[in-house]
């Protein structure tokens, strides 16, 4: 039983770390909380349900899909949104109650246009095969997701620590004012990973149903507290943060859920809690951020 | 006339309605050091991040090879040849090497691994530390990187901002020596700074009190003009 919800605690450990992912980049660059973070990923949730329904198309060509597509609308999203707020007297508050609007805004329309059911994905939609592994046997999804939670995790490191335009991103996420007195592109670069960070919510939501059981249009701000709490405990503005965040998340989670399963829903608040009262700054923190 | 490299006129900053530089008027020709020479709070950081594009500027000219930067963003001052050493210098939770690499973030592959290769070999501190984050180095050794970051572009004309803040007397006296190196190397320098030994080597000097040039000349000009440096410098 223990080995079971560890093994699966690490599953849906790595996909919670990908799907916090994108918050924890937009933060570290730009210092704002997505607020409708998790409302993105609920409509990639839905763009994978909907092509499976109406055009037979498998969850695997939809995760492209949903990141090419919500690259493009996070691109739309920022020019007339982020640059404005940045040069307004408080952005960080005002980025919270724009974003919190935002949420509302999508949530209104997902209910106008997929109604209020709960939807899902079928189970058996990579193979009705499971995964033995230490006499247990897994859910070939769940696992099929966490390789893929777990690749785009690499991708995006890759991308942070062996390219130029991420060595920007991490001078940007280090000190804004310094980078742009080195005269780096902040702003295209404020500009990438904010489509980036909404187009890896969007496709971590693809894979969604299958890890969280359904969705619907309310389904945004669980998911955005997850990932808020996943990204805190591993510490905000450190995307490997998110990974060691979302291990400690689903490992908890699963035991919870094994050895007293009522109390399982409260598991990110607790986490939240004991990490703000013992480490504030994060697992991976270095002390408190300078604002 | 030869154009100077820079070229500065009747430049106006401020912050609402406080005026911290009125009417300045500066040139850096190519190949030279000059100095900017001025107490806390006489406007010497303002001139210096007006320039590389960090604060807008209220009227005024500033000209880079003849050509109007004033309204430029600070990305593509830099693509131009500017560079500022700010106070801060580095971004500390990058590692040496990378402060390096975003240094020469507009150089093709090839030629920011060149650039990295020789300074690696003039300064060897920066290569056993390459690994380790500029967080780790002490107060010299970011100095020293920040200086290395700014090479790594290939500028023409860096803009030093104290490079003498917060070092100790030996560390200063070692930064001039860096700097003697390099003079011949070809970039110009505008350096903006309290201390009088940099104007070791200097073509020109500036001085800058309560946002006004009230000084101009060489350095030989200055040390003639016992009232000025009576006045700013407390020498007889």
């Amino acid at each position: 039983m223990f080995a079971y919800s560890l093994i699966s605690g690490i599953l849906f450990g790595i996909f919670f770390g990908f799907m916090a992912l994108g918050l924890n980049l937009i933060f570290g660059v730009m210092e704002m909380v997505n607020l409708a973070h998790g409302d993105f990923v609920v409509l990639g949730g839905y763009v994978g349900i909907t092509a499976l329904n109406s055009w037979h198309i498998n969850p695997l060509v939809s995760l492209i899909f949903a990141l090419l597509l919500f690259f493009v609308v996070g691109l739309g999203l920022f020019f007339p949104l982020v640059p404005r707020l940045s040069h307004s007297r408080d952005p960080e508050m005002l980025s919270l109650i724009l974003f919190f609007g935002l949420s509302q805004v999508l949530e209104a329309l997902m209910e106008i246009k997929f109604g209020v059911n709960p939807e899902s994905l079928p189970l058996s939609v990579f193979g009705n095969s499971s995964w033995h592994f230490l006499g247990q046997s897994y859910q070939i999804s769940w696992v099929v997701s966490a390789l893929i939670s777990l690749l785009m995790i690499l991708l995006t490191y890759v991308f942070l620590y062996y390219t130029p335009m991420g060595r920007a991103v991490r001078a940007v996420m280090g000190n804004r004012e310094e980078a742009r007195a080195t005269g780096l592109p902040v702003k295209r670069t404020s500009a990438i990973i904010f489509a980036i960070g909404i187009a890896l919510a969007a496709m971590s939501g693809v894979l969604s149903p299958l890890m969280i059981g359904s969705i619907d249009p309310t389904s945004g701000l669980g998911l955005t507290t997850i990932a808020f709490a996943i990204v805190v405990i591993g510490s905000l503005g450190n995307p490997l943060g998110s990974v060691l965040g979302g291990l400690v998340y689903g490992i908890s989670l699963m035991l919870m859920q094994t050895y007293l399963s009522s109390w399982s829903v409260l598991v990110p608040y607790l986490l939240l809690l004991i990490i703000v009262l013992v480490r504030p700054s994060g697992l991976l923190g270095k002390g408190v951020r300078h604002v | 006339m030869k154009m100077a490299l820079l070229h500065v006129s009747s430049l106006n900053v401020g912050y609402n309605s406080l005026n911290v530089l009125t009417d300045v008027s500066l040139e850096v020709e190519a190949k030279t050091q000059v100095v900017l020479l001025g107490a806390n709070g006489s406007g010497k950081t303002t001139l210096l991040k007006s320039l590389i594009g960090l604060l807008p500027v209220r009227s005024g000219h500033i000209l880079l090879d003849g050509q109007d930067i004033v309204r430029w963003d600070p990305s593509r001052r830099v693509r131009a040849g500017l560079a500022y050493l700010s106070e801060t210098g580095v971004i500390a939770s990058l590692s040496v090497e990378d402060n390096l690499n975003i240094g020469g973030y507009y150089l093709p592959r090839g030629l920011r691994r060149q650039q990295m290769h020789s300074l690696y070999q003039q300064l060897p501190m920066l290569y056993e530390k390459r690994k380790n984050a500029a967080s780790s180095l002490s107060g010299g050794q970011r100095k020293i990187l920040a200086f290395a970051k700014v090479l790594m572009g290939q500028p023409r004309l860096i803009l030093m901002d104290e490079p003498s803040a917060g070092l100790a007397p030996v560390m200063v006296n070692e930064m001039v020596q860096i700097l003697n190196t390099y003079r011949s190397h070809g970039p110009a320098f505008l350096i903006a700074e309290q201390n009088i030994k940099f104007l070791v080597g200097a073509k020109y000097v500036y001085i800058l009190d309560n946002g006004q040039i009230r000084f101009q000349g060489t350095p030989e000009d200055l040390d003639a003009d016992a009232h000025i440096k009576a006045a700013y410098f407390g020498l007889a």
